[in-house]
């Protein structure tokens, strides 16, 4: 099945949401307040740049997810519980994942990583609502050398931009360091909140990801 | 602690007078060579003498009294309220970190974060700042307000900045996030008053001197001055008062869950359980984390509610594992007696939030 990316207002507690980027596409979480049902967009905009907005951006979309009403519950709780350190959850912008979590007193640990993406950070709220979206070993068996190179290249752009961020110079060459490192795309992200079962292989979300790309370019 | 030793909601005045004479503890300042150490407090083996001693090499403490009026207030805690071993010198040191650090996960780290939450409270009593601050908390997130309350209890209760915006974001006069935010900020600004009777470098404390002065040293003290077996007839007392605040913050939290009920929000009322457990969680505040969740009756709040405590407190603190798993068994138990969810939700539940 299709994932479905809409631009209208969000119907459901918490989504996984996906835009155009200066340098791809860029995903965060939608969800709407529990005090009172207000809608927020909660993202790692760059480096440092842990963002809880009012509005999505334009061109920005959600994407309907597969998620018992429970498990949307869960999310919009955990979205919120993140968002409410937003302002001293200093998340830095790092490439590689691989034990970053929230953790046991709902701080972002990044355990010995640079940093996170806006898709990883996608990934570690949907974690602490015990979603596991991606079945991330196969981001690194699955991907063929075109899919690799383009990443690797996408990942050089982002430590140049990273090197002209003010402030992030000496912490770019540690960013630099990660490359080539396996990468989860903020369109395989969104498009795994709609698909099942879960945890959803590299293959499946590919595919769903690329048609989630075509909406946002459209 | 105010209550008991009739203090009221006031400033306090004298800090080192009030632990020496009222409360037997000697204050000295000291040369500590233990490097980064700024204060220590050690009581003996028979709870009969206490001391709390302070740097005399901390620059930043002998530089802001304000600062050593939290430092005194933070190792009092210490000698009232830590687990003593019979037959055992206790001994608390801090390190100039420890007053910014955030706590890690540990025994340790529960009693520090205990000193720390003591000494706001001591030093700035919330009956006092609603005094002060007229009306009711409102956790503002305008930041001129925000700083211009936080001015204002600084001045009136005398301590450092710091303090006070945390202690006012805990109190409900400042968002949270702001009043932290604000906390790392600081602000300039002199002392309104010097620290009163706290000794020079090295002197003997006054509590020392009083005893010298009608005991001299060639004379064996008398020996109900220095043993005595039992604490301090108030001290059942202040512990029971803190327990009851404790019940009664818990009690608030599930009132307004219920109230949040009532209005028809169910995710209200989960955000304002998981918020709780939240907060006693980034304080490492275990045994207030357990409490809620055991008082949490899962015949009464719906799905929402329990799950979110299930969320908050993922992945589950060693401290809370098995207060956690009983709740996770009533928690599904309550949710399929009540017929709300198909077998494949709660399936889906067990799985993400066991």
């Amino acid at each position: 099945m299709s994932p479905r990316w809409r631009t209208d207002a969000l119907t459901v507690p918490a989504a996984a949401t996906l835009g155009p980027s200066p340098v791809h596409t860029h995903g965060g979480i939608a969800y709407l307040r529990s005090a009172d049902d207000a809608p927020r967009h909660l993202h790692l905009a760059w480096h440092h740049v842990l963002r809880d907005d009012e509005a999505l951006p334009v061109r920005t979309g959600w994407v309907e997810p597969a998620l018992s009403a429970a498990a949307l519950d869960d999310l919009a709780f955990a979205a919120e519980l993140v968002s409410r350190r937003a302002e001293n959850q200093s998340v830095p912008y790092g490439l590689a994942l691989d034990r970053a979590h929230v953790d046991d007193r709902g701080v972002v640990k990044l355990e010995g990583e640079a940093g996170l993406t806006c898709a990883t950070f996608v990934l570690i709220v949907f974690a602490k609502a015990g979603i596991p979206l991606l079945d991330r070993p196969t981001w690194d068996t699955d991907p063929d050398d075109a899919r690799r190179a383009e990443d690797r290249v996408h990942q050089e752009r982002l430590v140049q931009h990273l090197r002209r961020t003010t402030g992030a110079e000496a912490h770019a060459e540690r960013v630099a360091n990660e490359v080539p490192c396996t990468r989860f795309r903020a369109e395989e992200v969104a498009a795994a909140t709609a698909l099942t079962p879960r945890p959803v292989p590299y293959a499946s979300a590919e595919t769903a990801g690329r048609t989630l790309l075509r909406c946002v370019h459209r | 602690m105010r209550d008991d030793l009739r203090l009221g909601d006031a400033p306090l005045d004298d800090l080192p007078a009030l632990c020496e004479q009222r409360l037997g503890v000697a204050v000295t300042r000291a040369q500590i060579s233990t490097e980064g150490l700024r204060a220590a407090s050690i009581l003996d083996a028979e709870r009969a003498a206490a001391a709390a001693v302070l740097s005399m090499d901390d620059l930043e403490l002998s530089n802001n009294p304000r600062l050593t009026r939290v430092c005194l207030a933070h190792e009092l805690c210490h000698l009232l309220f830590d687990p003593t071993k019979p037959g055992s010198v206790q001994v608390a040191l801090d390190d100039a970190d420890s007053a910014t650090r955030t706590a890690k996960p540990s025994p340790g780290a529960l009693l520090e974060s205990r000193a720390k939450g003591f000494a706001a409270e001591f030093l700035i009593p919330h009956r006092g700042v609603s005094a002060l601050l007229g009306g009711r908390a409102d956790a503002t997130s305008d930041r001129t307000e925000a700083r211009q309350r936080v001015s204002l209890v600084r001045e009136h209760f005398d301590t450092p900045w710091k303090i006070a915006s945390l202690h006012l974001g805990n109190l409900g006069w400042i968002d949270r996030g702001l009043a932290q935010q604000m906390g790392d900020e600081g602000a300039g600004g002199g002392v309104s008053r010097p620290l009163s009777s706290l000794l020079c470098d090295d002197e003997t404390p006054l509590l020392a001197q009083k005893l010298l002065a009608t005991h001299p040293l060639d004379a064996s003290l008398p020996a109900d001055v220095l043993t005595r077996d039992d604490p301090p007839a108030w001290l059942d007392g202040v512990r029971a008062t803190a327990a009851a605040n404790a019940r009664a913050a818990l009690d608030l939290c599930l009132a307004r869950a219920r109230e949040a009920l009532r209005a028809g929000r169910p995710r209200a009322a989960a955000f304002a359980v998981g918020e709780r457990l939240d907060d006693y969680l980034l304080d490492a505040d275990w045994p207030a984390a357990a409490a809620l969740l055991d008082a949490i009756d899962v015949t009464e709040f719906p799905p929402a509610v329990l799950t979110a405590a299930l969320v908050a407190t993922r992945p589950v603190p060693d401290a809370l594992q098995r207060t956690r798993t009983a709740f996770f068994g009533r928690a599904i138990e309550a949710m399929r007696a009540r017929g709300a969810l198909s077998e494949a939700e709660l399936a889906d539940i067990e799985s993400r939030l066991r």
